[in-house]
C-alpha cells in the first residue's frame, strides 16, 4: 500500500515521516516532490572501482544553471532530508524530468526504513540538459511495511550533500582489490 | 505492503520465500542484498528485436572485469529466488547506483511464482570494474492483493530460464497470428531481412480459470540445496 498525499502530510506532522524542510505545496497525490541541491560530484578517475575509494571533484550549480552532458555521471543530492522509521521510501524522478531524458537515480529507488538524511541522486542525461538549483527533480513515495522493523544504521545514515559510492567500505582491507 | 527483514526471514523459514543460497547477514531493513553471479554476456553492435541476440559469454575474473558504457551486458544474480506468495522487485542499491551501474533496464518486477536466477541487463555510465559475487542490489518482497495467479504456466517465456536469459521478444514478432484483428498487425518495410512483414503475435489472453501450478523450486543450480516452495 502506498500513502496518499494527505496521509504524507499527516505523517510529516506527527513524526511517522521526517521531511526537512517540509512544504505542503510539494505534496502530490501519492508522493512528495524533492528539490535538487546546489552541489554535484563527478568521478575524476578513468575507471570507477567499487573495491577502492574513487576520487571526485565538486561541481557547483549556480543560479544560471549547469549543462549536464551525456556520458557523465553526476552525483547530486536532495535539499530535503527525507526518511521514516515506519514506511519504506522509494525515490523516482518526476515525469517532467523524465521527459527531458534525465535519469535521476540508477536502479536504486528503494530506501531503508530508518534512513534519515539527504538522498544522493545519480544524474545521467540522455542529451545535454541544463539543470537549476532548487528545481523539483524527484518524488518520494512511501509504502506500508509488513513485519517487525529493524531500523537502518548503515554507512549513509545522516548523509549531507552528494555521497560517492562507499562500496569499498564493506570490503575487508586485504580484499579490497580482489573478489570475496 | 513491503516485507521487513524480519518478515522476509520468517517467510524464508516457512518456505514462502526461497533464496538460494541464503545468508541471514544479507538481510537489510526491508530487503535482501543479492549478489552478481560469475558469468556475464557482452552484447555489442546493433540489436534487433526480431532476431536472436548475439553475444559473447565470459566468466568474470576474480580480479574484476571493466564494463564499458557502449555495451549492454547480460548478467545473472548469484541467488535463485522464488515465491508463490509474494511479488518481488529487484533493484540496485546506493552503492551500485553511485558507481553508475544500472542492474536492469526498467523491468524490476518478478511475478508471483517466478523461480529463477534473475537475468540482469547491465549498463554503465562510465567504465567501471565489477567483481564476481559482489553485492549488487536489493530484492524486496511485496504482498499481493486479489486472487493469486502464477508465472508457472506453459506460455510464460522465462518461467524456466537456466543461466542468462536472452530476449525472446523475437518469438512474439515472428509467431503465427492465431486470431487477428486489424490493430494487431504491424508491417515493417524491408528492415527485416528476408521477411516482407513481421507480424505481432496476438498477446496471450489470460484464461479466467487456469489451474494454479505450484512453482517447482527444486530445479536449481547443481549442488545447491533446493527447498520446496509452498
Amino acid at each position: 500500500m502506498i500513502l496518499t498525499g494527505p496521509e504524507i502530510t499527516a505523517a510529516a506532522r506527527d513524526g511517522r515521516i521526517r521531511i526537512t524542510p517540509f512544504t505542503p505545496a510539494q505534496v502530490n497525490p501519492n508522493s512528495y516532490n524533492v528539490r535538487l541541491g546546489p552541489l554535484l560530484l563527478v568521478y575524476t578517475g578513468d575507471i570507477i572501482d567499487p573495491f577502492q575509494p574513487n576520487p571526485t571533484r565538486p561541481v557547483p550549480i549556480d543560479e544560471a544553471g549547469l549543462v549536464l552532458q551525456p556520458g557523465e555521471l553526476y552525483l547530486g543530492h536532495t535539499i530535503e532530508e527525507v526518511g521514516s522509521d515506519v514506511y519504506v521510501p522509494l525515490l523516482f524522478g518526476r515525469s517532467s524530468v523524465g521527459r527531458l531524458g534525465l535519469f535521476v537515480e540508477i536502479t536504486a529507488p528503494i530506501g531503508d526504513i530508518g534512513f534519515h538524511g539527504q538522498w544522493t541522486l545519480m544524474l545521467t542525461p540522455t542529451r545535454p540538459l541544463r539543470v537549476y538549483p532548487g528545481m523539483k527533480i524527484g518524488q518520494v513515495m512511501f509504502f506500508v511495511s509488513s513485519g517487525a522493523r529493524d531500523l537502518y544504521c548503515g554507512k549513509y545514515q545522516g548523509s549531507a550533500g552528494p555521497q560517492p559510492s562507499r562500496y569499498w567500505h564493506d570490503i575487508r582491507p586485504d580484499l579490497r582489490r580482489e573478489a570475496s | 505492503m513491503i516485507l521487513t527483514a524480519a518478515a522476509i526471514r520468517a517467510a524464508q523459514l516457512s518456505g514462502d520465500i526461497v533464496i538460494d543460497p541464503f545468508e541471514p547477514g544479507r538481510l537489510s531493513p526491508n530487503a535482501y542484498d543479492w549478489r552478481l553471479g560469475e558469468q556475464i554476456r557482452v552484447c555489442g553492435g546493433i540489436l534487433d528485436a526480431a532476431a536472436v541476440t548475439r553475444c559473447e559469454e565470459h566468466r568474470i575474473p576474480a580480479a574484476g572485469m571493466i564494463l564499458q558504457p557502449e555495451n549492454l551486458y547480460l548478467g545473472l544474480t548469484w541467488e535463485r529466488t522464488c515465491s508463490a506468495r509474494y511479488a518481488q522487485l529487484l533493484n540496485g542499491n546506493r552503492d551500485t547506483g553511485a558507481l553508475g551501474i544500472w542492474v536492469h533496464v526498467s523491468a524490476p518486477l518478478g511475478h508471483v511464482g517466478h523461480a529463477i536466477q534473475w537475468t540482469l541487463e547491465i549498463r554503465v555510465v562510465r567504465p567501471v570494474r565489477v567483481y564476481p559475487r559482489m553485492t549488487f542490489g536489493k530484492l524486496i518482497f511485496l504482498q499481493v492483493h486479489g486472487d493469486h495467479d502464477t508465472y508457472q504456466q506453459p506460455s510464460a517465456k522465462y518461467a524456466a530460464t537456466a543461466g542468462i536469459g536472452l530476449s525472446r521478444l523475437h518469438e512474439e514478432l515472428t509467431a503465427p497470428v492465431q486470431e487477428t484483428s486489424h490493430d494487431q498487425h504491424h508491417h515493417a518495410a524491408g528492415r527485416h531481412r528476408g521477411r516482407s512483414a513481421v507480424r505481432i503475435a496476438r498477446r496471450q489472453r489470460r484464461a479466467p480459470a487456469r489451474p494454479v501450478h505450484r512453482p517447482v523450486c527444486a530445479a536449481g543450480r547443481p549442488g545447491l540445496h533446493a527447498r520446496p516452495c509452498r
